[in-house]
């Protein structure tokens, strides 16, 4: 048992040493890669906020069959997504802004000189579709290796492979669109 | 121009090079520890509610087509006289209760 494992086995026991321990290893990756989906500072807070209570109270259910690594950024990716999912559904019941008035999204961990490129580059991940965007988001912003991608989406290593073809496909396809209308500004 | 553009779409795929990890703010744990504190509130999945309106407009169909079938064909004949009336009235008449 690594000691990951060892640390969801002391939560699961109500230790609360154990709990700060594995926040303190697990937040900056959990909010890096909430904040890649919802693209806002507070809703990726909120997700996790959420999963880190997900943790804690399902830690008694923790099997051990997954990597304490794989389970948790499981739990952030769906997490995540039902956060994407509840936006977009309450933005179709407002009236006011709606999300094609949303701001471009700029994540604090690009470098300055990158910044508008990266905009740009979050804006057309928004488009993929949710398992594409996964598997982009996974292995590309957070820089997890493929098996690890495909462990926690609970694919085959074939079937990640092509989902990254086909989101850089998209994306590209969308950034040749984009591409005249940038030259203009 | 092609150049330019693809270009700038490398630049664009490579924008996240380099770039940190974003970290949440330092309060976020006390505010995830308080939270536990509270108990965690029952949510009622979406599922029971569908089955509870399926089962619901079941019923209230039941109900309509059970009506529509009292008042249409059991009470009533083809010139919306009421059968039940008819039937008291042959009754009435066969004991012929007011002849002496």
């Amino acid at each position: 048992m690594s000691s990951e494992e060892e640390l969801i086995r002391l939560i699961a026991e109500g230790n609360q040493t154990a709990f700060q321990t594995l926040y303190k290893l697990y937040s900056a990756k959990v909010y890096n890669t909430a904040l890649s989906y919802v693209q806002q500072v507070q809703d990726a807070e909120e997700v996790t906020q959420d999963v880190f209570t997900k943790i804690y109270r399902s830690a008694v259910k923790f099997e051990g069959r997954s990597s304490a690594s794989t389970w948790i950024y499981r739990i952030t990716v769906n997490s995540s997504l039902n956060k994407v999912k509840k936006n977009k559904r309450f933005s179709f019941l407002q009236f006011g802004p709606t999300e094609i008035e949303r701001p471009d999204f700029e994540h604090p961990g690009v470098l300055l000189d990158k910044q508008e490129n990266a905009k740009v580059l979050f804006k057309v991940i928004d488009t993929l579709a949710e398992s594409q965007k996964t598997a982009f988001i996974l292995s590309f912003v957070e820089g997890l290796p493929r098996q690890e991608v495909a462990d926690i989406m609970d694919i085959s290593l074939k079937a990640v492979e092509s989902l990254l073809q086909r989101a850089k496909k998209n994306l590209q396809l969308k950034l040749e669109k984009i591409y005249p209308n940038r030259r203009k500004k | 121009m092609e150049e330019d553009k693809n270009k700038w779409i490398n630049e664009v795929f490579n924008s996240l090079e380099g770039s940190s990890r974003a970290t949440p703010d330092p309060g976020l744990f006390d505010k995830i520890e308080a939270g536990l504190a509270t108990p965690e509130a029952r949510v009622v999945p979406l599922r029971q509610w569908k089955w509870a309106a399926m089962a619901a407009s079941i019923l209230l169909f039941l109900n309509i087509w059970t009506v529509r079938q009292y008042l249409g064909q059991d009470n009533f004949d083809g010139n919306g006289v009421s059968m039940e009336l008819e039937a008291d009235q042959q009754l009435i008449s066969n004991y012929s209760i007011y002849d002496i």
